[in-house]
């Protein structure tokens, strides 16, 4: 947006060669507190990345940031044995995340925007409520299902076949990484069917008519033209899972196979002595670099596939495959995995919930079933958690929003050349994996601020970090729906005589309203479910509900803690009825990609 | 009405600046309908963006009836909805989320030309019927079509009353056929209500039917301000020509006063003031094509190198001596193939275009 406040307001002519210069600085007279304002989180954000790195040089943190300087933390990282294991683990972890992911998320994207697949509808919302079930839901029930020793899966084949050993194990990278994954596409789905569905059918036609077959047509024209805009989502998920805790937390650390998101979360709560904040800030460094260059490989692959040209604003009504009888084979397999990802894990938790140690079914079992995991629980804590969370959930998206704004604000409609810096900056969170953030700020909470300053353990920091991390997603969202908000319209306000004030409130809100309540109740709903970061953050007094199945869980009480996160889920349904009937109300069109 | 002067306006550009209107000058009378015409690039809609507030030049002076909205001299600057503007863009930019009605009333609820309420109905109202969209009133603007949709806007644009209505090149997004059929509605519509227009349009069409002066602009400078008819029979340097349409371009010199010497023979035609090489340009329109010869001044004789029909008439390019082509536009006749006829053609002295090399 361009200044229209009077030049001679500010003192100072636009004096002949000083145009761009004078530009901006009436620009900056006019909205410095726009300005200033956006600037709080980008600078935090900052603050939080700049204090890892400088701690992993740090000698110790003894006397705060005033220590002596070291590499010690880098030689001893290069010499640790468990560092090595991780980076193949986590590599493992993310090839087979992506595969899993794109694959299932793909297929599926596929069949909702280029069949006749019946019940299209249907498949869009579970996919798009898939996106919300907690990634830690999943892993215990997929550990009830597939654990070595008490997974009924293998119980069940070991009685039936007489075998000495688990047929199938979830407790190896191969496995970790196929629950992540079954959890990913549903969001692999949203990143993929928008690519899908753009493509511009004369495209295809012209292959038709060329004399092309269906799979011709397929591998040697689809497939290449969206080859860029796949890989991009491809990375994009590998960025979430190269950083992903829960499932390796929940199934991995039992069985000591490290991935670094554990490998931080070891270093950082040590069964004895202090935690090692410098080798944890080495690895940090370590962790940045590598998704520092998947973010940049993002971007490299998002402006070839720009360049392509394939996404294109005009609405299609793209030609859809005839199925046939092959949609019940599409329904089957669709309803396999809605099986393995979502029916399953419930059933089990369920299951779980109502036994004092995990059995297989069985009727000799059913004599063991009781709400005592229920009765035993210690719902003060529960109570607690539930309270904190509640606050996170108003809290963190309501702050979001009103920093993303100003951001988006600056980035889409002010002129000023440095918005691309407010743009970068606001997209750091994402490319930084969350939990060094929440890190961070607990070691600026605890060793840089003053003691009596005390937001170590507070909710206030919670919240702080929280929102921080969802900025990415607010102000990508945001900077979409404010530049489809075509600059005339907002243009042809000032011209026919509304002032700024009466253009926001009556021209710009009304338009971007549908995108703000979807991303407000989008973003409470992911604050809901967030383990990864209140994990690396809460004590007794801040902890969220998450936190408290996952300390049940660690603590090896699977039975309450398969109760408390029935009870955590129960919680979500009113908030995801009220997302889906906003959605269906102010006809959004999109979930915004997590 | 308009008067602008010595307009400098800069964009930052990867090597400096790029200066989008060199130190413009421009007057624009009441009650006018002025055209801004030009390609992409030439600043016409910068201008126009300008003096709408949208835009803030670096330099200059800008008065609308006599009221100075910018100098960057007495350092005065006056925002976009105090100027008392009516514009109609490109996109149309009717606010989606709105009816009709609304459309056109909102600047009269909440802007600064707010009128008292019970008075709003009966001016949107007589905007819409101006426009033929009062049966429209109620209805969302997503669902009306393009043409109707730019209707709202023009009716928006009028129903505030504006000192100067400012219009970027509305009919552009518009198909052939419906584009003339607007047009024909912004002239009488703007004719009716007496209201100053500043038009801008890339379409010579456009702006020759519309405008009672058209100004043609290239790289940010005016090149020429005209009544339409002048501007084509007369226009003032070859850039502005060829803008207008095709034009034939012959090399050739002064031979004597009235005639100059070119591949294809000498030509007649007014030199006053011309000496040396120069260029000369005939319009395809302006050649007459008979199989016969008349005997006349400036009549040549050429074979038909290809024909083209395109309804209306028919497009003939001829070869003449010394490797030329001219192209010509012949009336339709039943029946007659052109196709490698010997021919003669013709242009009047006084249609001919001379400039100085």
């Amino acid at each position: 947006m361009t200044s229209f406040a009077p030049a001679a307001l500010l003192g100072r002519a636009p004096e002949p060669g000083s145009g761009r210069f004078a530009r901006t600085l009436r620009y900056l007279c006019g909205r410095p507190l726009v300005f200033a304002f956006a600037a709080v989180p980008l600078a935090i954000v900052l603050l939080l990345l700049g204090v890892i790195v400088y701690v992993s040089f740090l000698e110790n943190l003894n006397d705060g940031l005033r220590g002596a300087l070291t590499l010690r933390h880098f030689e001893a990282l290069s010499g640790d044995p468990l560092i090595y294991s991780a980076l193949w683990n986590t590599a493992g972890f993310t090839a087979v995340t992506v595969a899993t992911a794109m694959l299932i998320g793909g297929s599926i994207a596929w069949l909702v925007e280029r069949t006749d697949l019946p019940g299209k509808r249907l498949v869009y919302l579970f996919m798009t409520i898939g996106l919300l079930v907690p990634t830690f839901f999943m892993a215990m029930g997929w550990v009830f299902f597939l654990h070595p020793r008490i997974g009924m899966f293998n119980v069940w084949m070991m009685r039936l076949f007489d075998l000495e050993n688990a047929p199938l194990s979830i407790a190896n990278v191969v496995g970790m990484g196929w629950v992540e994954g079954l959890g990913l596409a549903s969001l692999a789905f949203m990143m993929t069917s928008p690519i899908f569905k753009a493509l511009n059918p004369s495209l295809e036609e012209a292959a038709t008519v060329h004399g092309l077959g269906r799979w011709a047509t397929l591998t040697r024209v689809i497939l290449p033209l969206t080859w860029p805009a796949l890989l991009a989502s491809a990375i994009y998920i590998s960025v979430i899972a190269f950083a992903a805790f829960e499932v390796p937390a929940i199934i991995g650390l039992g069985n000591r196979i490290f991935t670094f998101a554990t490998v931080v979360y070891v270093k950082v709560t040590p069964d004895q002595g202090v935690p090692n904040y410098g080798l944890v800030g080495a690895v940090s460094v370590l962790l940045i670099v590598i998704s520092g260059f998947l973010s940049w490989w993002y971007f490299r692959v998002i402006r070839l596939s720009h360049r392509y040209g394939v996404i294109q604003g005009r609405g299609y009504q793209p030609k859809l495959l005839r199925l046939g009888k092959n949609k019940w084979l599409c329904w089957a397999g669709l309803l396999v995995y809605f099986l393995l990802s979502k029916l399953m894990p419930l059933t089990l938790m369920i299951w779980a919930s109502l036994l004092p140690y995990f059995q297989p079914f069985s009727m000799e079992a059913l004599q063991n079933v009781s709400l005592q995991n229920f009765a035993i629980i210690d719902w003060h804590l529960v109570w607690r958690g539930a309270v904190n969370t509640l606050v996170l959930v108003f809290a963190v998206p309501t702050l979001a929003l009103v920093f993303g704004t100003a951001i988006s604000w600056i980035v889409v409609r002010s002129s000023w050349r440095g918005r691309f810096l407010y743009d970068w900056v606001a997209f750091l969170p994402h490319a930084v994996p969350n939990l060094i953030f929440a890190l961070s700020a607990v070691i600026v909470s605890l060793f840089v601020l003053p003691r009596d300053f005390p937001l170590y353990g507070t909710l206030l920091i919670l919240v702080i970090v929280f929102v921080l991390v969802r900025i990415s997603l607010v102000t990508r969202v945001l900077n979409g729906a404010l530049l489809q908000i075509n600059r005339e319209l907002e243009e042809a306000a000032y011209v026919s005589g509304l002032g700024t004030v009466a253009t926001l409130w009556k021209v710009m809100m009304p338009l971007v309203l549908p995108a703000i309540l979807n991303l407000w109740i989008w973003n409470a709903l992911l604050s809901y479910r967030e383990l990864t970061i209140a994990t690396f953050m809460v004590t007794q007094e801040n902890i969220t509900l998450p936190v408290v199945v996952w300390g049940m869980w660690n603590g090896g009480l699977a039975g309450q803690a398969a109760a408390v996160s029935l009870v955590f889920i129960a919680l979500l349904i009113p908030l995801v009825a009220l997302y889906w009937g906003l959605r269906a109300k102010s006809g959004f069109e999109y979930a915004p990609r997590a | 009405m308009i008067k602008i002067t010595q307009l400098r306006k800069e964009f930052p550009a990867k090597d400096g600046v790029f200066t989008a209107l060199h130190a413009l000058d421009l007057e624009v009378a009441r009650g006018e309908f002025f055209v801004l015409l030009g390609p992409s690039g030439s600043g016409k809609s910068t201008l126009l963006r300008c003096v709408a507030g949208i835009d803030i030049p670096e330099g200059g002076e800008m008065t609308l009836d006599d009221r100075l909205i910018f100098s960057s001299a007495k350092n005065v600057l006056v925002r976009p909805e105090d100027r008392g503007l009516g514009m109609v863009f490109q996109s149309y930019a009717v606010w989606p989320h709105m009816t009709v009605y609304q459309n056109v009333a909102l600047p009269l609820t909440h802007g600064t030309r707010r009128i008292a309420t019970g008075k709003v109905r009966d001016r949107v109202m007589h905007a819409l019927s101006l426009v033929q969209m009062e049966t429209y009133a109620d209805r969302p603007v997503p669902y009306l079509s393009g043409g109707q949709q730019q209707r709202v806007a023009l009716a928006r644009a009028l129903a505030v009353e504006p000192v100067v209505l400012l219009m970027d090149e509305p009919l552009s997004n518009l198909d052939a056929r419906l584009r003339e059929e607007v047009r024909h509605q912004i002239l009488s519509v703007t004719k009716r209500v007496g209201v100053t227009v500043l038009y801008v349009t890339h379409d010579q069409t456009e702006a020759l039917a519309l405008g009672d002066r058209v100004a043609v602009m290239h790289q940010g400078r005016i090149m020429q301000i005209a009544p339409p008819n002048d501007l084509f029979n007369r226009p003032a340097n070859a850039t502005v020509a060829e803008f207008l349409g095709k034009v034939n371009w012959l090399d050739g010199s002064i031979a004597a006063s009235g005639e100059i010497n070119t591949s294809i023979g000498r030509i007649r035609a007014e030199t006053a003031g011309l000496q040396g090489k120069v260029r000369v340009g005939i319009r395809p329109s302006s050649l007459q094509v008979s199989e016969t010869s008349t005997g006349e001044a400036n009549e040549f004789g050429a074979t038909v190198g290809a024909e083209a029909f395109l309804g209306e008439q028919i497009e003939l390019l001829l070869k003449l001596p010394g490797n030329t082509e001219l192209e010509l536009h012949a009336p339709r006749r039943a029946r007659v193939r052109w196709l490698d006829k010997v021919v003669y053609c013709r242009v009047d002295a006084s249609e001919v275009l001379v400039y100085q090399e």
